[in-house]
């Protein structure tokens, strides 16, 4: 053995030396602060469908961000993952991860937006447009479509151009819905001559074929002084069966106005489109006076959920009336409240509540909170707070500023 | 077996001389750069707060505290590892050529030895990746060395202090080092299958002289093509129909094929067309 002991000696250092490292880095990335929901009142069961989103900002030296996920069961780092976690990306585990787990044969090659999928017990479909390129003179833009029978395991699938394609430069699906058999897809056109439209086109699945178009709105230019923008609102079942869409109209004018006077000019001009995919029917709504200075952060069927930092109030677009007022527990008194950050989403029947200051810390007393509440009778099911459970680093950050909930 | 080691041993016998001053080279040329870095920032420090009277916190505010970062970012700290690395290309060349154009032509001797000829080409492939990873493993242990070095030299308040993992990610260094063992495996997997593209590449060249450049250059064109192939192919198509995780498996696949095909054409090469 001593006649090869350069050998010996390289593989030694070699193995022990890389060893060494890995297994140590290994053992010190349980270094990073744990993350603790601290319960104030209610039961904790409520916080299994909770995911926080965050972001742990370390500053040595690299400013390296990583991404943090906590749940009750725990806080994952980016960074902790395995190298195959990491790669096939599903360190945010959202509807589309989930689906790509239960139906792996149709989700292959399908393009990553929610909003491009329809999901029920029976049902799988999925609409999106391909061949988009801003700068090719000639447009080859095609439905890409597949609708999946889960109780049979038939999928049909086609690929169809898109209508007056020479028109658009880009078209986005914004929602995929099957209503009587038909494939309903609501997209955004973008026009060659700058403008913007919401188009629904049917698609009839047996004749692979478009069987109908419809402008529901167009935006853009208005005039030399003026433009208008129309959005589709947000819904918490973008992806599950809904009969109708609700999109948001507002003129602008293009001046030079002081932020606050043209947001507050901006919402009094909020109208919105309610959208009826069973009869194509177009209701225009606007909301009453005492609303308009509060923001829409959903809509679910008919109505319209406005907050501000104190109330969530629903609002039916058919009756125009204010159904529902909840009022949101306050957090702190005083002149904090004008810095508090408030997400909310509401999710089956029960509405989330993240609070946090501007410089909250996860201390206790300062920390985030979260709030779970019942959103018809306004009972707060969980209340508490969101604690780091050992001090962060000077050097580092950790911010939770998300809320997911599955 | 035996024959093999002790082929491995000779090879990295050949190289040891100068593989231990690039060792040296590396460890001295780094400790200086700490120490000549943490010297500049505390003069910086000295004539800041007597001679211009700012306070300890202010020239902080200021000028930022000194971390391990301010070195690795310096030729001091880049520079060896650079010379290493050209020197190792350089040797991938050389540990072949070396035989033909030495004195006295030293293939001769070791193609007639009573052993295999792939036993030459797989005990010169395993001593230079050795060498790599020798190379690599001096870093890791220096790093911490050199991380006290700099603790000693700056006073708690002016620096940042930072853990190896930490030093390693931030940096260039984390491509020779990377993250989780799972990829270390994958680099040097793909570093270890270069190796022998390159190896049969030169002997295509041994053997045929001025065509076999042209055959070596076709023959890295085609282990390339097979290797990118799974991925190449997303391309062509426009979509990527093939999950991360299943293109991770052919691509390791493909890595495995190219590596087996390299070294039976070399060894091909070495038993039938090698000229001396």
């Amino acid at each position: 053995m001593k006649r090869y002991w350069k050998l010996m000696a390289i593989i030694t250092v070699v193995v022990l030396t890389v060893g060494t490292f890995y297994i140590q880095s290994s053992l010190s990335a349980n270094g990073y602060p744990e993350i603790l929901f601290k319960k104030i009142s209610g039961d904790k069961n409520e916080l299994d469908p909770v995911v926080l989103d965050g972001l742990y900002r370390s500053e040595c030296g690299t400013n390296v961000d990583e991404r943090v996920k906590v749940t009750a069961e725990g806080t994952t780092y980016e960074r902790e993952q395995s190298f195959l976690e990491r790669i096939s990306g599903s360190f945010f585990g959202n509807n589309l991860q989930e689906l790509k787990e239960k139906h792996r044969g149709f989700m292959r090659g399908k393009s990553g937006r929610a909003s491009s999928f329809y999901e029920t017990d029976s049902t799988l479909a999925y609409a999106a447009v391909n061949n988009q390129s801003a700068r090719a003179p000639k447009s080859d833009m095609e439905f890409d479509v597949a609708v999946m029978d889960k109780e049979k395991d038939e999928t049909t699938s086609f690929t169809v151009p898109v209508p007056n394609r020479a028109m658009y430069v880009q078209a986005w699906v914004e929602d995929v819905q099957i209503i009587d058999g038909e494939l309903k897809v609501i997209t955004q056109n973008y026009l060659r001559d700058g403008g913007e439209e919401k188009h629904m086109y049917r698609v009839d699945i047996s004749n692979k074929e478009i069987s109908g178009e419809e402008t529901i709105a167009m935006a853009g230019n208005q005039g030399e002084n003026a433009y208008s923008r129309v959005h589709l609102l947000a819904s918490p079942d973008r992806i599950g069966a809904h009969s109708y869409v609700i999109f948001s109209t507002t003129k602008e004018a293009r001046k030079q106005e002081p932020d606050n006077a043209q947001m507050k000019a901006k919402k009094r001009n909020q109208k919105f489109i309610v959208y009826n995919l069973k009869t194509g029917e177009q209701n225009f709504a606007k909301a009453p006076d005492s609303l308009t200075d509060k923001d829409v952060f959903m809509y679910k069927q008919t109505t319209l959920y406005f907050r501000d930092n104190q109330h969530v109030i629903k609002y039916n677009t058919e009756t125009d009336e204010i159904i529902d007022k909840l009022e949101l527990p306050a957090q702190d008194e005083g002149d904090k409240q004008k810095d508090r950050q408030t997400t909310v989403e509401i999710v089956d029947g029960k509405m989330y509540m993240l609070q946090s200051q501007v410089e909250s810390s996860l201390v206790p007393g300062n920390a985030p909170v979260l709030t779970i509440m019942d959103a018809d009778s306004g009972d707060v099911l969980y209340k508490g707070e969101i604690v780091s459970e050992k001090p962060i680093d000077n050097n580092a950050s950790l911010d939770i500023y998300g809320l997911l909930i599955k | 077996m035996n024959r093999f080691v002790k082929l491995v041993n000779f090879e990295l016998s050949r190289f040891m001389k100068i593989y231990l001053v690039l060792v040296a080279m590396t460890v001295v040329v780094q400790v200086t750069g700490v120490i000549v870095k943490a010297n500049k920032y505390m003069s910086k420090a000295n004539t800041a707060i007597y001679e211009e009277m700012l306070s300890r916190t202010e020239f902080i505010e200021r000028y930022g505290q000194m971390g391990f970062m301010d070195v690795t970012r310096s030729l001091w700290f880049m520079g060896p590892i650079a010379i290493c690395t050209a020197a190792l290309i350089f040797y991938v060349f050389m540990i072949w050529y070396r035989d033909w154009f030495g004195k006295n032509t030293f293939i001769y001797r070791l193609l007639m030895l009573p052993t295999a000829r792939l036993n030459v080409y797989l005990s010169k492939l395993l001593s230079i990746f050795l060498m790599v990873l020798g190379l690599v493993s001096v870093q890791l242990i220096i790093l911490p060395l050199e991380n006290s070095v700099l603790k000693w030299l700056v006073p708690t308040d002016f620096r940042s202090d930072m853990t190896v993992s930490q030093i390693i990610n931030g940096n260039p260094l984390s491509m020779l080092v990377p993250q989780t063992f799972t990829e270390f495996v994958l680099y040097y997997g793909a570093g270890f299958m270069a190796l022998t593209i390159v190896f049969t590449a030169i002997l295509f060249e041994r053997s045929f002289k001025w065509k076999g450049i042209i055959a070596g250059i076709g023959y890295v064109a085609i282990s390339v093509v097979i290797f990118i192939l799974p991925v190449l192919s997303m391309f062509i198509v426009g979509r990527a129909y093939l999950y991360p995780l299943e293109i991770l498996g052919l691509e390791t696949a493909m890595g495995i094929i190219v590596t087996v095909m390299s070294i039976w054409v070399g060894n091909y090469l070495l038993n039938k067309k090698i000229t001396v």
